[in-house]
């Protein structure tokens, strides 16, 4: 077999994703027993007690096929949300959603816009059908620059990746900028806004995707359970897709692509809003102590509408590995000038707190 | 042959440059749009503006290379390591970034190479740029120096930057204007000076059709 053409050209270039580093690696590496992982935005917390109970008790039923159209969830999203059923659709993760609208949309000339950097899987995605990215950068403030993605925009363009807030810098657009942007885009172009930290926003300018979602416009909303809720690792997201867009997408998924114990936890996190409201307040909270701290020890940060932090530092290498000494995993960009924190418990955080004091001791400023 | 254009920012060198090589059925080399993709490679790779080694490092192993339509004297794409960067590169986040990496000896003398490698492919070339006549083509057949006030070149970049759909308020643009005058003339490398066998043309009550008339007369006598 000739690999070398056998395999498709347009996944050459493409680099495999690389999770950050597991508690485990760093265990043996370091030899601390006590290893903080902050690197992947997850929740320090378990699922909802209630979600859990429901997914235990459908364990002993998993020689079954899940629901292929999870129907009951479905349900139960289209009613908070307030749209039809047409445009519902859950994922294996909300990650899956965005490649399912790449691979119903995206041909070989194609172009697909959005702000750099922002979550890794745009280009992955778009690389992987054929189509070009174009990455516009973010502002000095670490902002999407929307007049610029919206003049990036022509006839070869299908598709708008808008991550708000960002993932990494924690940032979000405002509304106003928003309408403008809309009232700029042309129908030929999906915009996919990726709310997957909507939960943790508090800023009152934020532009909830939902109230621009109307079945018509060429928008599509997508939210997970893998932040608020404590559900990463089951893979669990959904989206709010033009209805033609999500019948298209219905014949790109695999049958069953939702696991059964996915859905039921899924379900059974939607009923508890007030540990949802909980969550969010000790988030602000801790990651309010965790800028006190980087004030007092002249650390530089871009303010987080989520639950992690941008950290700027000249030192990126060296700090990360102070900090992985002390136990701390952060996430690093090779040799960007910004690290990823996320937000804890506020044991997590004063562990943050002393691990980033003695690497300033130790470094000088970062 | 080569065409050089020189001039402070917002002189008017690009979009006379453009229409010259139109005109004359020239290639337009677009430096600025080289500079320009360095820092946008700079902002998307994460490399910081203060690492100076690291961004010349960049400077020197990307590709930029220009893709022209059939007899089209202007590129209709720049591409920075095959991705098209053509809108990315006129970003506000580049225009902050854009003079801090001009400044930079050792980017400016990666760039000075691509530079003359393109002008080799070309019969006839109208570059623009900061130096160009000076430092990049000093044996340029022919080398003009466009200047225009300091107002009226804040009057020009404020109509581009409305054009493109960025809002700013023209005494903040005029401030930038002057500030970048201040930067680009005391820099140590290859500050803003006209070759000592330059023609001047001043700009500021032309339009662009009178000065490339100008421009193109003149070329009649040095070419």
């Amino acid at each position: 077999m000739d690999w070398d053409a056998a395999i498709r050209a347009e996944l050459k270039p493409m680099v495999p994703y690389a999770p950050g580093l597991r508690v485990s690696e760093v265990r043996e590496r370091t030899g601390k027993q006590t290893v903080l992982k902050l690197s992947s935005n997850e929740h320090p917390c378990g699922p909802f007690p209630s979600a859990v109970r429901a997914m235990e008790a459908v364990l002993p039923r998993l020689n079954r096929y899940p629901d292929g159209s999870a129907s009951a969830l479905r349900r139960a999203l289209c009613e908070r949300l307030g749209v039809e059923s047409e445009h519902l659709v859950v994922g294996n993760g909300s990650n899956e959603i965005i490649r399912l609208i790449a691979q119903s949309l995206l041909q070989p000339g194609d172009e697909v816009v959005f702000a750099w950097p922002s979550f890794v899987v745009y280009p992955m995605v778009t690389q992987m059908f054929g189509a070009t990215a174009i990455k516009i950068p973010l502002t000095a403030g670490e902002v999407h620059d929307l007049d610029s993605i919206a003049t990036a925009i022509r006839d070869s363009t299908r598709i708008v990746f808008l991550c708000n807030p960002n993932n990494p810098t924690g940032t979000i657009y405002e509304r106003k900028e928003f309408e403008r942007f809309l009232d700029n885009v042309p129908s030929h172009v999906l915009v996919v806004v990726d709310e997957a930290y909507f939960e943790f926003v508090q800023a009152e300018e934020y532009p909830d995707g939902r109230t621009y979602f109307d079945g018509d416009r060429a928008i599509a909303v997508l939210r997970t359970f893998s932040k608020i809720y404590s559900l990463a690792g089951l893979r669990i997201g959904y989206g709010m897709l033009p209805a033609p867009l999500a019948a298209a997408v219905h014949k790109v998924r695999e049958p069953f692509h939702v696991n059964t114990v996915a859905q039921v936890g899924a379900y059974y996190s939607l009923n508890d809003d007030s540990e949802v409201d909980r969550r969010r307040k000790e988030n602000q909270e801790q990651k309010a102590y965790l800028y006190s701290a980087f004030d007092r020890l002249g650390v530089s940060y871009v303010p987080s509408e989520t639950n992690f932090v941008y950290v700027k530092t000249c030192k990126p290498v060296e700090v990360f590995e102070a900090l992985l000494a002390e136990g701390v995993i952060v996430r690093d960009f090779g040799t960007s000038p910004a690290l990823r924190v996320g937000i804890g418990t506020p044991e997590d955080t004063r562990i943050t707190m002393a691990a980033f004091e003695s690497v300033v001791t130790r470094l000088g400023s970062i | 042959m080569i065409i050089a254009i020189d001039g402070p920012a917002a002189s008017g060198k690009s979009t006379v440059a453009k229409a010259l090589a139109a005109r004359l059925g020239a290639h337009y080399l677009d430096t600025g749009a080289m500079y320009r993709a360095v820092a946008l490679a700079a902002l998307l790779r994460g490399v910081p503006l203060s690492a100076e080694d690291a961004v010349a490092d960049l400077a020197r192993k990307v590709r930029i290379d220009f893709v022209h339509q059939p007899d089209d004297p202007i590129p209709s794409a720049v591409l920075l390591d095959d991705e098209d960067v053509t809108y990315a590169i006129r970003t506000p986040a580049v225009d902050d970034a854009v003079s801090a990496v001009a400044r930079m000896q050792e980017v400016r003398s990666a760039m000075v190479a691509q530079q003359r490698a393109v002008a080799d492919t070309a019969a006839l070339l109208v570059a623009e740029g900061r130096d160009i006549g000076t430092v990049v083509f000093p044996d340029a057949e022919m080398k003009v120096f466009l200047t225009a006030s300091a107002d009226e070149r804040a009057r020009r970049r404020h109509n581009e930057m409305e054009t493109l759909g960025h809002e700013m308020a023209q005494s903040e643009v005029l401030d930038g204007i002057e500030r970048r005058d201040q930067a680009d003339s005391s820099r140590e490398s290859a500050p803003l000076t006209p070759a000592a066998d330059a023609d001047i043309v001043d700009t500021t009550n032309l339009g662009i059709e009178q000065v490339v008339d100008k421009i193109a007369k003149l070329a009649e006598y040095r070419l």
